[in-house]
C-alpha cells in the first residue's frame, strides 16, 4: 500500500509540472529555456549542455511545485495527518528526482572528462539546497501577505531566503561551467556552506510547523 | 444518517451559531439562506474542509472530526471553481483522485459523463462553469457517497439538464440509503425536490424540519392591517401596502378572523418573510 502511495506521489510530482500552468510559470519557463539554450550553447554544444541541465531544472522543479495541496486533496478521504505524511513524502520526491538526474547528468559529464569530481560535488550540494529550500518555501500563497503566517517563525524571511537562494544557485550554476581546481573547489564550498548551512538548518526546524499548516485547509483558506 | 449537534464556526467576524440537525437517509435537505448567511461555510463543514469550534458532525454515527477518513468516504461534494487539475483530461482527473475512495468506479463515471454530455478525454480547464459542476457531480456520484453535498448547482445548469439534474438526485435518493443536501437560492428546486429544510440567516438556523411540518407550523394571513395587529404575539413578519396588509403569522389551533385571507406559505413567501424578518 505505501509503495503504491509512493509511486503515486512519483506520478503526481511529473503532473505537478503542468498544474495550473498560468502566464506567470509560462514566463519562467521562458526564461529558464533562453538560460539554458545561452549557457549550454554559450559554452558549446557538444561539451557542457549536459552539465548545464541540472541547476535549471532543479530550480524550475522547485517553482513548478508548490508545497499546498491541489484542491482536490482536500476533499478525499485523508486525515490531516495523511497530507502531512503526503507534503513529506512529496518533498523527498521533489528532492530525489533532481538529484538523481544531476547525478546521473555529472556522472556521464565526469567519465567523458568534461567535469571535475568538484565539479560534481558543488553541482550536487547546490540542486540539494535550491531542490530543499524551494520545495519547502515555494508556493503561491507567499506573495500574499496574510499568508505568510503559514511559514511560522520564518514568516518574515521567505522572500529574502528565496532571493538569496536563486543568487547563490545562478552564481555557482556559473562556476560549475568552468574547471576547478582544489583550492577553488574549497574556497567555494566553504562560501556555499557559510551562506546555504544555516539557511537548510533554519528552513528544515520549521518544517514540520509549516507542512502541518499546508496539511490544512482552513488555514490556507482563512489568509 | 447524518446528525449536527450544536455546531459552531467562528471564521473572521461570521459565526455560524449552533447548527443542529438530524437527516435521515433516502432524503433531500434543501439549504438556504440570504448571501452571506453561512451556507457555503456550512458546506464546508460538512465537507469535512473546515473543523467545528464547538458541536460535532456524525455521517452513520462516525464523527467527522475523530474518523476524518472514515467519515470523508461517505461524502461526496460539489463546490464552485476549479476543483480538479485544470490541464488534466476529466477521465484522469476522475482516477487521479477516484483512487482515494474504496467505491469509486472508472465505469460509473464514463457513465456519468456520458449522461450528462461530458467526453473523458476534454480537458477540465476548458469546460465552462455549469460543465465544470457536471463534472463535479459525475465525479462525486462515481465513488457512491451516502451523502451528497451540493453547493447552488442547478443556477449554473440549461433548463434541459436541470430536468436530468432533478432525476439524478431523485434516483439517488430512492434507495433510502442516500441523501443529498442541496444549497439554493432557487425556492423552485426546494419545491421540486427537497423533503427537509435548513433555513440559515446570519449563521443562525432559523427553520429545520420537513418540508410539510415546517410549512404547516407558519400561515401568510392577508387582510386589514387592524386585524392582523391583533394577532400580536403570533407575528413573524408584518408588511403593509396600498391594498392591505400580509403577515407571517404562528399557526395555532387558535382559529383566524373570518375576514382575514389565510394561506400555507409557499417556500418562496417563507424566505422572503423569514428574511424580511427582524
Amino acid at each position: 500500500m505505501r509503495e503504491k502511495q509512493n509511486w503515486q506521489v512519483i506520478k503526481d510530482y511529473f503532473l505537478g509540472f503542468f498544474r495550473d500552468f498560468n502566464p506567470m510559470r509560462l514566463s519562467l519557463l521562458i526564461v529558464w529555456l533562453y538560460l539554458w539554450v545561452m549557457f549550454s550553447f554559450g559554452f558549446g554544444p557538444k561539451q557542457n549542455w549536459l552539465m548545464a541541465m541540472p541547476i535549471p531544472f532543479a530550480m524550475l522543479s522547485g517553482i513548478f511545485h508548490n508545497v499546498s495541496l491541489p484542491f482536490m486533496m482536500y476533499l478525499v478521504p485523508f486525515s490531516r495527518e495523511q497530507r502531512e505524511a503526503y507534503i513529506r513524502r512529496y518533498l523527498y520526491v521533489k528532492v530525489s528526482i533532481p538529484m538523481l538526474f544531476a547525478g546521473l547528468c555529472d556522472i556521464a559529464e565526469v567519465f567523458w572528462g568534461h567535469m571535475s569530481a568538484y565539479g560534481l560535488v558543488l553541482q550536487l550540494v547546490t540542486v540539494f539546497s535550491v531542490t530543499y529550500i524551494c520545495g519547502i518555501l515555494c508556493d503561491g500563497v507567499m506573495r500574499e501577505a496574510a499568508g505568510r503566517k503559514v511559514y511560522g517563525n520564518l514568516k518574515s524571511f521567505v522572500g529574502a531566503i528565496l532571493a538569496v537562494c536563486q543568487i547563490c544557485t545562478a552564481a555557482l550554476f556559473a562556476i560549475c561551467m568552468n574547471p576547478i581546481n582544489v583550492v577553488e573547489f574549497w574556497v567555494i564550498f566553504l562560501i556555499e556552506m557559510a551562506v546555504m548551512l544555516p539557511i537548510l538548518v533554519g528552513v528544515g526546524r520549521e518544517w514540520k510547523t509549516i507542512r502541518r499548516n499546508f496539511a490544512d485547509y482552513e488555514m490556507l483558506s482563512s489568509m | 444518517m447524518l446528525t449536527m449537534e450544536g455546531v459552531s464556526k467562528r471564521r473572521n467576524t461570521f459565526l455560524l451559531d449552533h447548527i443542529s440537525i438530524e437527516l435521515p437517509g433516502g432524503y433531500i435537505m434543501g439549504l438556504i439562506g440570504e448571501n452571506g448567511a453561512g451556507k457555503t461555510t456550512l458546506l464546508e463543514l460538512l465537507a469535512g474542509l473546515l473543523s467545528a469550534d464547538d458541536g460535532e458532525i456524525r455521517l452513520d454515527g462516525i464523527s467527522l472530526a475523530e474518523e476524518e477518513e472514515a467519515a470523508k468516504q461517505e461524502i461526496g461534494t460539489v463546490l464552485h471553481g476549479d476543483m480538479f487539475e485544470v490541464s488534466d483530461t476529466l477521465l484522469r482527473n476522475g482516477n487521479r483522485y477516484g483512487r482515494f475512495y474504496r467505491n469509486y468506479e472508472e465505469s460509473s463515471l464514463k457513465e456519468r459523463m456520458a449522461q450528462f454530455g461530458l467526453s473523458g478525454g476534454e480537458k477540465y480547464g476548458r469546460l465552462s462553469k455549469g460543465e465544470k459542476l457536471k463534472y463535479a457531480m459525475a465525479f462525486a456520484l462515481s465513488h457512491k457517497p451516502r451523502l451528497l453535498l451540493l453547493d447552488e448547482p442547478a443556477a449554473n445548469f440549461d433548463k434541459e439538464f436541470r430536468e436530468i439534474f432533478m432525476k439524478v438526485l431523485r434516483d439517488y435518493v430512492a434507495d433510502g440509503e442516500h441523501s443529498v443536501i442541496l444549497s439554493t437560492h432557487l425556492t423552485t428546486d426546494i419545491d421540486m425536490l427537497a423533503d427537509y429544510l435548513l433555513f440559515i440567516k446570519g449563521g443562525r438556523q432559523l427553520l429545520y424540519g420537513d418540508i410539510e411540518s415546517v410549512r404547516e407550523r407558519y400561515r401568510v394571513a392577508a387582510g386589514e392591517e387592524y386585524k392582523l395587529k391583533l394577532l400580536k404575539d403570533r407575528i413573524i413578519h408584518m408588511e403593509s401596502g396600498e391594498f392591505g396588509s400580509r403577515a407571517l403569522v404562528l399557526n395555532s389551533k387558535k382559529p383566524f378572523d373570518p375576514a382575514l385571507r389565510v394561506w400555507e406559505p409557499s417556500i418562496e413567501e417563507l424566505m422572503y418573510f423569514m428574511i424580511s424578518g427582524s
